[in-house]
């Protein structure tokens, strides 16, 4: 593989971990209020997040296009407070995957904060647990399986993105040129066997990843949480 | 050192308002059909709930105020709920140090203590999933013993238990104020264990405040829903007088003319007990029956008939009469024929004879 394969690669695993990290930071709190809400507006909030599911990349990135473009506020913005230009920077990357890898870390991450008994928080606040130390204490060791899926989601969709990144990134290696448009150049370019080494790549880390996480998940979490709150309440 | 209350809340349907104040020591009873409120106003004491316009202060120090709201975890309570809701991440010696780790104060019994008045020392390796129903709820108390709080809240200790698992678990709620220097508040739907737990009862119907008092003198009311029960009967409170070796039978006495034998207790005398004697146990002669097997005849004064309060029990077969027997009261139902047949009146003197007097105290029953 030549060096350019390797920044590449190197290049991926960077945008995935921050995106990852970064989401986990906004999800979280998006996906707690979305499963306590009892505000009607709840379900507009829900549509946006899930746009990126329904919609063509190259809607989204169309429209990140424009507005990382110099001329646009967003990009002005931007430059006042970093000095850098927006349009076809690693930067622009992050903003990019973070949006449209969110509805898959928002989603496990709510779906687990719905099925989270009440009852259980009720009683670690009676027991003097804050929300803070709820949150830790309680929510995350419960619902450490969704937190898993959604940390794997939102990571292996970001390696995987392409769409976005061909409108919005450019192609520059070292900078923007990640593996999935790393790829495409190489078939392009008719150079099937630096294609075979980084897309056969590609499938061996998924696989390895996803086999590491489903080992994870069997040991006690959510699973046991649950059926062990079924059995009391069929003895209630 | 009192939990004072006024709370008012309205939702959907149901209205809840209650003005009282409960007393700073002992085991209050919230009692009254599901769907009453006792839930609500549990968890309006806790914290859990705000009741949009209440005051609610524990000895002194204000929980709730128009102005200012304290959460639940600031207020220093323990609470058990029904289902125990045992953590089911951690094992059952976790659940009881995560409570410890955030104890409201340090004074306060020691996790030994703890375990061994709740029996479950046997059960601290074991996985929460791994546990009886009664075994969840003991850790349960105990865990809200190990927060020591200044309040202990329990919602329907018994509800989902067995018969031998609800006895034992009786058993252990009754010796709990023994050990415990705090108020406790127990919500119960059954008139049955409020008797043999509380010393004071709130009385709830569709979120309304029907009585309180002291169990004693609630338990004989025959205005109150409970004398209407099915198992309805009198609380009387007597003190151990002496103990007869060669039959094995105790004396108790109610007052100095008034006293009953049941099968002998050890129990020194001059030790007060709480005696529960059902309705449907007790019948009314108009002279002292000479010849009968029936050891406990107490001669009494009828003080009310059931007919005088309850227009609607004209037509029940059965009539509830209250006897007084010095201050004390028992309630006795016999039949609307024999109310007739005998022509009882409001302050005639008739004598009870009693088949079964229930201990309801830590000994359990004997006749």
């Amino acid at each position: 593989m030549s060096h350019h394969d390797w920044l590449a690669i190197f290049l991926t695993l960077k945008l995935a971990g921050l995106t990852t990290l970064i989401l986990l930071i906004i999800a979280t709190p998006l996906a707690w209020w979305l499963a306590n809400t009892p505000w009607r507006g709840k379900p507009f909030i829900e549509a946006l997040v899930a746009l990126p599911l329904v919609l063509p990349p190259t809607v989204l990135g169309f429209y990140l296009l424009i507005a990382f473009a110099p001329s646009s506020p967003l990009a002005q913005f931007w430059f006042g407070i970093t000095g850098d230009n927006l349009a076809f920077s690693f930067s622009a990357l992050v903003i990019a995957s973070v949006l449209y890898s969110l509805p898959f870390v928002v989603q496990p991450l709510q779906s687990g904060f719905q099925q989270l008994p009440k009852a259980l928080l009720e009683t670690a606040a009676s027991l003097g647990a804050t929300s803070l130390d709820r949150f830790t204490s309680i929510v995350v060791p419960l619902c450490r399986s969704n937190f898993l899926v959604a940390i794997t989601l939102g990571f292996a969709h970001t390696v995987g993105e392409f769409g976005v990144v061909l409108m919005i990134g450019g192609n520059i290696p070292g900078r923007t040129q990640v593996l999935s448009i790393a790829l495409y150049d190489r078939v392009e370019s008719l150079q099937y066997s630096a294609a075979h080494w980084l897309a056969g790549g590609l499938i061996a880390f998924s696989f390895i990843v996803l086999c590491a996480v489903y080992r994870l998940n069997r040991t006690p979490g959510i699973a046991i949480a649950l059926s062990g709150n079924a059995s009391t309440k069929a003895r209630a | 050192m009192s939990l004072l209350l006024s709370l008012h809340l309205q939702r959907d349907e149901f209205r809840l308002d209650i003005d009282t104040a409960i007393p700073g020591t002992g085991i209050t009873a919230i009692c009254g059909p599901s769907g009453s409120g006792k839930t609500s106003l549990l968890r309006c004491i806790a914290g859990l709930d705000r009741a949009p316009t209440g005051m609610v202060q524990f000895s002194g120090t204000d929980w709730q105020t128009e102005a200012h709201f304290l959460r639940c975890e600031k207020r220093g309570i323990g609470l058990v709920f029904q289902d125990a809701q045992l953590f089911p991440h951690l094992s059952v010696t976790a659940n009881l140090r995560y409570a410890q780790k955030r104890q409201f104060r340090s004074a306060g019994p020691s996790f030994a203590e703890i375990c061994d008045w709740l029996q479950i020392q046997p059960l601290l390796n074991r996985g929460v999933n791994k546990l009886s129903g009664g075994e969840r709820k003991r850790v349960a108390i105990a865990r809200a013993l190990l927060r020591h709080p200044q309040l202990l809240l329990m919602d329907e200790p018994l509800a989902g238990l067995h018969d031998a698992a609800r006895d034992q678990m009786m058993d252990v709620l009754q010796t709990l104020p023994q050990h415990l220097n705090l108020p406790i508040i127990y919500v119960s739907h059954s008139f049955h264990e409020v008797s043999r737990l509380a010393d004071h009862v709130l009385l709830l119907e569709n979120g309304q405040l029907i009585a309180e008092g002291g169990l004693v003198e609630l338990s004989s009311r025959l205005d109150l829903p409970l004398s209407r029960q099915q198992d309805a009967g009198a609380v009387l409170i007597a003190s151990v007088y002496s103990h007869d070796q060669e039959y094995q039978l105790s004396t108790l006495r109610l007052d100095a003319n008034h006293q009953l034998s049941i099968n002998q207790i050890p129990a020194a005398p001059g030790r007060q007990l709480r005696l529960f004697v059902a309705a449907r146990d007790i019948s009314i002669s108009l002279e002292a029956p000479r010849q009968s097997s029936i050891l406990n005849i107490l001669s009494c004064t009828i003080d009310t008939l059931d007919g005088d309060t309850a227009q609607h029990n004209a037509m029940n077969p059965q009539v509830t009469v209250r006897l007084s027997v010095g201050d004390q009261y028992l309630l006795a139902r016999i039949t609307r024929k024999s109310r007739d047949r005998l022509n009882l009146q409001v302050g005639q003197q008739v004598f009870a004879q009693i088949k079964t007097v229930a201990l309801v105290n830590e000994y359990g029953v004997a006749s």
